[in-house]
């Protein structure tokens, strides 16, 4: 949108100006102060957006007129006409098209591109004042496009992350050392470290007890030992008392034994070992006289036996014979046994024969067909025959009992399940696992409800409970009332109470009653709602129990049904089927074995078919076999041998019957033989005896050879006991002799030549013994009653000397210290039981785990602590770092701009504005790198840099779609003269981008500056008269450079001014008020156009000079001269440089004209859209 | 020398002055077992030893640290050597890192049933049976200064059973035909057998675990020894449980289908040790809304809050110790290649993940007075995998907090 025209009805100063051909780029209107520029201003503010109160000032005109005016708008939709009047205090909006057609007051947005007062007034209609104000931008969208340092897409507030990183980092480590988590678990384990250390003294403290413990035990020792030592000599001392008589007795015995001396001893014994030899000499020679007498009684016995020589000769071959005695009659008996015998035999063997019908003699041999060749042939048939008739036994038997197990398996299979359903045994059990498994779900469902409703008890009591804590008690509510009043009442003193009274804490005392009150309010509605957060939490915990039990009682309902009625408590059905179960499970063996059995009969049958078929064939075999011997077919294996067996028999009947007859024919000889020898002893002897047998004379002859020899016995008995006698007399008497020398011996060894004085020795020894004995008797005594307690020397000790008088007080002493030790035991065990008891305590003392444990706790909670603030560290550092790198390359286009602007307006000094990440404020950078704030600017700097921030906002704006009209008032005043030049420059170049400007100065160098730059610069008519005028402004050169694209940081900054004098195209026109010409033209001022003419233009210096003196003052005159002198120095090398860009852009003539297609292209689109949107 | 078949109990690392750590929070019920279940752990130990009837108790180091555990240790021990003594058990035992020779509390004697192996050097013992000699036990104490090798170790030239009871850990192949038939060794908490044949190389582990890295069942090990061949056998002693329970989501999961997963899992790992207190470790992995509500925390916390309710209070109990989303290993590629604030910050994060030895100065985020302080060290970023944890971390807050949606840092 730019302005072609501007009509003021009555605004301020202004009525019925009209300011008409105003240029779509640079127009800069010159008016002295006071011209009413800054009227003109505010009245493009008022019509734009209407006339807010800061704007009453200029209504009504102070020359009279309807209050208001008009603008025409040129648009890319074409030309419109904004009227707004004030009349009535009510506003009056026209809007109307070129046509004359009034469009609807919406529809004035849409022209200002919906660019709001705000930054308007900021942005596009600027005066000295609002320039200065950079805050006024603050909260606009133009604030955005300068500050909203953040990526294009995310749309996240970079500084509010940070901030927010910030802050949960500060509460965990405070950056400024403040209280935070972190120090508080810090302090906390700090404390707990020195709770911890100071316990650890209770294992130093048990150490210590320990050891005394220690020590005491060695001391128990110690003492006890001692004790038992004192212990020890008090039972000496206490014996030596006891056994003091007995030991003065053994000493008077000792004494008397000493008195009898030591004398000659006899050898032990040697008085009886002297009677015994006396017996023994006496026994020894009444013997040998005994055997003398016995002597000659033997001799006398041995004359009266007598002895028959011849047969005491033939006694050895009578004996021989007598000894066959029993041979002979052996031999007799034998013969005539022998002879029946073969009688018998002879007879048996006609007997067999005439039965096997083999021959009737008994002579002939055995029949060829039984001969033992021909059995091999029929063994063979016969074996195989009998080995099938067993397997077919075996086979047959195998059968009947594999059958009959199967049978009885059978029987108890169904015997047992009998009762128990129907179906096989694995039907029933699988039944049997279903119903067990469901009572044990059922059993476990039980279980389950048990807890939970249990738990919903808990729970409920726990509600209940935090039921009644939703009402606080009374004292809580008490407590806060009473803080409460407190508050108030020191609210009251505090603010209504006279200040003499409370001094000048008065409003403290307010304060601090506030805070009492607030406190209070809040510390109850904390604790109501901490208390119904608690509540709640209950009740969810006690719905969710509610579907468990619901969920639980589903199931058991379910499985009640499914599970049969009735039959006692769910555990001992549970235990019934588990045992039926159990039950079947017994019979799966049994099953498996009947099935096994079935199958075994059924194997053994097919068995025996097999043995009867090979039994039939082995018969046939047997009769072929018998059939090939010459046997009748039906003869039996058995009969076979019967006949054979029989055959043996009758060949030994013959052999025994040959053997019996030899044997008679040699005992017969035998016989004779022995008869004969009995005769001819009997001769020769003399004792025949005609008649008698042999047996009897051989028996006649053995009586006499025994008679004989008894008597030979006899005497040589005789001969060996008088043997005897004569030796048994000779040991007698040399005994005797040995006992003689042995007397004697005894005697010398006594030293004693006689028996008399050896007995009076043996007297005086016996006595010397009595004593010894009594002496043992008192030892024995004395050494009973000591015992083991002690040596006896001990008590020899105690009882020598003087010592056994003071027994007694010694005995008292030891007793005294024997207490003493045991006071001093006493006094020990008792401190140790003491130490017992302490170290018992110490050690049962869990202090020491229940801190240890919290420091673990804490240890965890710091490193977790620690862990989240690294995190939160970590991404602040590494935010920082994006931060830097935003700030740094990636700067809002509105700024990036902006520094260029500034750049070229301060001449290179300062080349950079920029916003840090997350402020709303502006930092500039100068040509050596500092980073400046800009408060700390000069106001011209400032007010350059605010310029520069205008114009980009500006461009931003257009970029966006929102051309508007830049107008601004005496903005370059505070400008020094290289930097007002440069301004000019940076403006017309600005202009030439396409930016409508318009700029008012009221100082006549800075409209000399744009009339170097060959702009022309048009003078306000004078507002003091209310007839109204019309400006008509003069259009410079269009120049080539119109197209350029806003850059103009690059060619303005090196650009030198244009020395040539401005060529004013059109010519000025001075237009007589329309209602009044003539008179206008006679009393109306002239509105000159201020050509804008060089001032080194000599022809025109003068007027131009006259009117300067005429509306300036003198120092700005001499200012201005000043300023030429400036400008003539390089001016002639930015006029060279300026043509040189000229020409380069001759060379780029055809890109606009490419531009301007797209941008017609664009439109249709634009309208196209909007076309098919109505 | 005999050959008859026998049974010994190796046990170690009983560290009874630790109690458990590395849980933030442990409730009231639960206090006194986490107080008492180092010591329960090694009654057990010793109960297992009168149990299985064993010829003796081998002990291989960090048995106690004598100073830290206070009296209740020394005391404790020695009534349960006594009881070992009253049976005619004798104990075998040689100290490791914190229970050295001669840490020992000089005015507590131990019974005549325990023999100390000395520092640095190897000493044997003979153990009969019935005036026999039944097995060779040979053992050398820790000694950092003197650190004991495997060649120390001499088999019996008549073939006795040889066990060597040693503190630390070696390399597999250095033990492996020394001829010693078994290598009781100590020093780590795992349960680790890394030689297995006719010589046997087995560490026990600790019998109660103490952490959350430390979980799974833990106990003692019982040896049967038979025509000189051993025969390990673990006998569970630990009173308590930790146990790592990971649950994996998805795009279309719901809180409810999540807790239906929670039950579950607790189902199972309850049946599993019927009789034992559980501490569990949730690791929730995956992706979805679901997910990302869990890893922001609240829902986490409201989560954990509803497994204690329901689960933790037993018996046994089943304590849920924590919950953790835990963040995936990689982000999708696109977010690192979009040019906002977010992908520069994910590029950024993964710079530093890639460049170990970049230094990421913590200190400008503390206090002056913290800088030089013990809470500096707290605070410090460690290298290695908690750096990169950290990054990881840091990473996913990122992506919470700048991915546009509502975010609780």
């Amino acid at each position: 949108m730019k302005i072609t025209s501007l009509q003021v009805d009555g605004f301020g100063v202004w009525s019925k100006l009209k300011l008409e051909g105003l240029g779509e780029d640079l127009n800069v209107l010159y008016g002295p102060n006071e011209a009413g520029k800054t009227t003109l201003l505010q009245f493009v503010r008022s019509v734009l957006y209407g006339y807010a109160a800061e704007r009453q000032k200029y209504l009504p005109p102070l020359h009279g007129g309807k209050a208001g005016g008009s603008l025409e708008l040129a648009t890319p939709n074409g030309q419109f006409q904004l009227d707004r009047h004030y009349e009535d205090n009510d506003e009056q909006i026209t809007l109307s098209a070129a046509d004359g057609t009034r469009q609807g007051e919406h529809l004035v947005k849409v022209l200002l591109s919906e660019v709001d007062e705000s930054i308007f007034n900021n942005v596009f209609a600027v005066g000295l004042s609002e320039i200065q104000e950079l805050g006024t931008l603050g909260g606009t969208e133009a604030a955005e496009l300068l500050y909203n340092l953040t990526a294009g897409m995310d749309r996240i507030s970079l500084v509010e992350v940070m901030r927010e990183l910030e802050n949960s980092r500060n509460s965990i480590l405070d950056r400024e050392g403040g209280p935070c988590r972190m120090t508080q678990l810090i302090e906390r384990r700090e404390k707990l470290r020195g709770e911890i250390e100071e316990l650890g003294k209770l294992t130093r403290r048990y150490g210590r007890l320990a050891a005394e413990d220690k020590q005491l035990k060695r001391e128990i020792a110690r003492l006890e030992e001692e004790h038992a030592q004192a212990e020890h000599q008090s039972r000496v001392v206490e014996l030596a008392v006891s056994l003091r008589e007995r030991w003065q007795q053994r000493d008077e015995l000792d004494e008397q034994l000493a008195a009898l001396g030591p004398g000659r001893e006899l050898p032990v014994g040697a008085i009886d070992r002297f009677d015994e030899l006396n017996e023994r000499i006496e026994n020894h020679a009444s013997r040998i006289k005994q055997r003398d007498a016995q002597q000659k009684q033997i001799k006398r016995d041995a004359a009266g036996l007598r002895i028959n020589k011849p047969l005491w000769r033939q006694a050895a071959r009578i004996e021989a014979l007598s000894e066959q005695q029993a041979w002979l009659a052996g031999l007799q008996t034998q013969v005539a046994d022998l002879e029946k015998e073969n009688a018998q035999r002879q007879t048996e063997l006609d007997n067999e024969l005439k039965q096997l019908g083999i021959g009737g003699d008994g002579k002939s041999g055995p029949t060829p067909s039984l001969s033992r060749r021909r059995m091999p042939a029929l063994r063979t048939p016969a074996r195989a025959m009998k080995e099938c008739r067993r397997r077919l036994q075996e086979a047959e038997r195998a059968a009947a009992q594999s059958a009959e197990e199967a049978q009885s398996l059978s029987r108890q299979v169904e015997t047992a399940i009998a009762g128990k359903g129907s179906g096989d045994l694995s039907t029933l059990m699988e039944k049997a696992a279903d119903r067990a498994a469901s009572f044990r779900r059922r059993l476990q469902i039980d279980e389950r409800l048990d807890q939970l409703l249990r738990y919903r008890k808990e729970q409920e009591q726990r509600g209940e409970e935090l039921l009644d804590k939703q009402m606080l008690p009374g004292w809580v509510l008490a407590a806060f009332g009473v803080v409460f009043a407190l508050g108030f009442m020191l609210v009251i003193v505090g603010m209504f109470m006279p200040a003499s009274f409370t001094g000048s804490l008065g409003w403290a005392l307010a304060g601090l009653g506030v805070v009492g009150c607030g406190g209070a309010v809040a510390g109850k509605m904390m604790m109501e709602r901490s208390n119904d957060r608690q509540l709640m939490a209950c009740e969810k915990q006690l719905d969710m129990l509610e579907m468990q039990i619901e969920e639980a009682e589903r199931e058991r309902d379910a499985l009640d049904a499914k599970l049969p009625g009735g039959g006692g408590p769910i555990a001992s059905r549970l235990e019934a089927a588990e045992g039926e179960l159990a039950a079947l499970e017994e019979l799966v063996p049994v099953d498996a074995r009947r099935s096994s059995a079935a199958q075994d009969a059924q194997a053994t049958a097919a068995r025996v078919e097999d043995a009867r078929r090979d039994l039939s064939a082995a018969r046939h075999g047997w009769r072929e076999a018998l059939r090939s011997s010459g046997l009748p077919e039906n003869f039996t294996p058995s009969q076979v041998k019967q006949v054979l067996s029989r055959n043996d028999h009758v060949d030994q009947l013959r052999q025994h019957l040959a053997r019996n007859s030899e044997e008679l024919e040699h005992r017969r000889g035998e016989l004779d033989s022995l008869l004969g020898r009995i005769t001819q002893l009997a001769a020769e002897t003399g004792m025949e005896s005609a008649g008698s047998p042999p047996l009897v004379q051989l028996r006649l002859l053995c009586e006499a050879v025994a008679e004989q020899e008894s008597r030979v016995k006899q005497r040589r008995q005789l001969k060996q006991r008088l043997r005897k006698v004569r030796h048994n007399r000779a040991k007698h008497e040399e005994a005797l002799g040995r006992l003689k020398s042995r007397r004697r011996e005894l005697l010398r060894e006594c030293d004693v030549e006689d028996e008399q004085t050896l007995r009076h020795r043996a007297a005086q020894f016996a006595k010397t013994e009595v004593l010894r004995r009594q002496r043992e008797t008192l030892s024995k005594e004395i050494e009973t009653a000591v015992g083991g307690h002690c040596p006896q020397q001990a008590i020899a000790e105690q009882l020598a000397g003087d010592a056994a008088d003071k027994l007694e007080t010694r005995w008292e002493q030891l007793a005294e210290r024997s207490q003493s030790f045991q006071k001093e035991l006493g006094q020990r065990f008792q401190r140790r039981g003491q130490l017992a008891e302490q170290l018992k305590n110490l050690a049962d003392d869990r202090r020491m785990a229940g801190k240890q444990l919290e420091m673990a706790m804490l240890e965890k909670r710091i490193k977790e602590t620690a862990q989240r603030w690294q995190t939160l560290a970590v991404t602040s550092l590494t935010l920082e770092k994006i931060r830097e790198i935003y700030e740094q390359q990636r700067q809002p286009e509105t700024l990036k701009e902006a520094s260029q602007y500034l750049d070229a307006l301060t001449r290179g000094r300062y080349c950079r504005v920029w916003t840090p990440l997350g402020e709303d404020v502006l930092r500039v950078d100068d040509a050596e790198g500092n980073v400046l704030a800009v408060e700390v600017l000069s106001r011209g700097t400032r007010e350059q840099l605010f310029l520069s921030l205008r114009l980009a906002l500006a461009a931003s704006y257009e970029r966006r779609g929102a051309t508007l009209p830049l107008v601004l008032d005496d903005v370059l005043v505070n400008f020094d003269a290289d930097r007002a030049k440069a301004a000019a420059a940076v403006l017309r170049d600005f202009a030439a981008a396409g930016h409508q400007l318009l700029v008012f100065t009221c100082h006549e160098h800075i409209m000399k500056l744009f009339q170097s730059l060959k702009v022309p610069v048009n003078r306000l008519p004078d507002n003091s008269d209310s007839a109204g005028a019309t400006l008509t402004f003069s259009k410079a050169k269009k120049s080539r450079k119109s197209r350029k694209k806003a850059t103009p940081v690059e060619t303005v900054a090196a650009e030198p001014i244009d020395v040539e004098p401005v060529v004013v195209e059109e010519e000025v026109e001075v237009i007589a008020l329309e209602e009044e010409p003539e008179e206008e033209q006679t009393d109306e001022a002239v509105f000159e156009v201020v050509e804008a003419d060089p001032p080194w233009d000599e022809e025109d210096d003068e007027s131009d000079e006259e009117e300067v003196d005429e509306d300036e003052s003198d120092e700005l005159d001499d200012e201005d001269e000043e300023d030429e002198d400036d400008y003539e120095e390089g001016e002639s090398d930015e006029a060279e440089e300026y043509d040189e860009e000229e020409d380069e852009y001759e060379e780029d003539e055809e890109e606009p004209e490419d531009d301007d297609y797209e941008e017609d292209e664009y439109e249709e689109e634009e309208y196209d859209d909007e076309a098919e949107a109505a | 020398m005999s050959n008859w078949p026998f049974r010994f109990v190796h046990a170690g690392d009983f560290h009874l002055e630790r109690l458990p750590h590395d849980v933030a929070e442990v409730p009231d019920h639960m206090r006194e077992l986490f107080i008492e279940s180092a010591y329960l752990a090694a009654e057990r130990v010793f109960e297992t030893t009168l149990a299985e009837e064993a010829e003796l108790l081998v002990l291989c180091g960090d048995i106690l640290h004598p100073q830290q555990t206070g009296p209740r240790g020394p005391l404790f021990l020695i009534e349960q050597f006594e009881r070992l003594a009253e049976r005619g058990i004798p104990v075998y035992w040689a100290g490791g890192r914190v229970d050295p020779t001669d840490a020992w509390p000089s005015m507590l004697d131990l019974p005549d049933n325990v023999h100390v192996f000395p520092k640095g050097h190897v000493e044997e013992f003979v153990h009969e049976r019935d005036g026999s000699p039944l097995v060779r036990v040979m053992g050398a104490g820790h000694d950092p200064g003197r650190p004991v090798r495997p060649t120390d170790f001499e088999p019996d030239p008549a073939g006795l059973f040889t066990i060597a009871v040693v503190h630390g850990a070696t390399d597999a192949k250095a033990l492996q035909s020394r001829g010693i038939h078994y290598w009781a060794l100590g020093g780590r908490h795992g349960r680790k057998t890394p030689l297995r044949g006719a010589e046997t190389a087995h560490y026990p582990g600790t019998p109660q675990g103490r952490c959350p890295t430390e979980s799974g069942v833990h106990g003692c090990t019982l040896v049967r020894v038979e025509s000189n061949q051993a025969r390990a056998t673990m006998v569970p002693t630990d009173a308590m449980r930790f146990i790592d329970a990971k649950i994996t989501i998805d795009e279309q999961t719901d809180q409810e289908e999540l807790e239906d997963s929670f039950r579950r899992e607790m189902t199972s790992a309850t049946e599993a040790a019927p009789q034992t207190d559980l501490l569990i470790s949730w690791t929730v992995s995956g992706e979805g809304p679901l997910h990302r509500q869990l890893r922001r925390g609240s829902l986490s916390a409201e989560m954990l809050e509803w497994l204690r309710a329901e689960f933790g209070f037993g018996p046994p109990a089943a304590w849920s110790i924590s919950l953790k989303a835990e963040p995936p290993e990689s982000l999708p590629t696109e977010y690192y290649e979009q040019e906002t604030i977010l992908g520069d910050f994910l590029r950024s994060v993964r710079q530093s993940q890639m460049n170990e030895d970049e230094l990421l100065e913590l200190d400008s985020y503390m206090a002056e007075k913290h800088v030089a302080g013990t809470l500096a060290s707290d605070m410090a970023l460690p290298d290695g995998p908690p750096r990169d944890n950290v990054l990881r971390e840091a990473a996913m807050l990122g992506l919470d907090l700048l991915s546009g949606e509502e975010a609780t840092i």
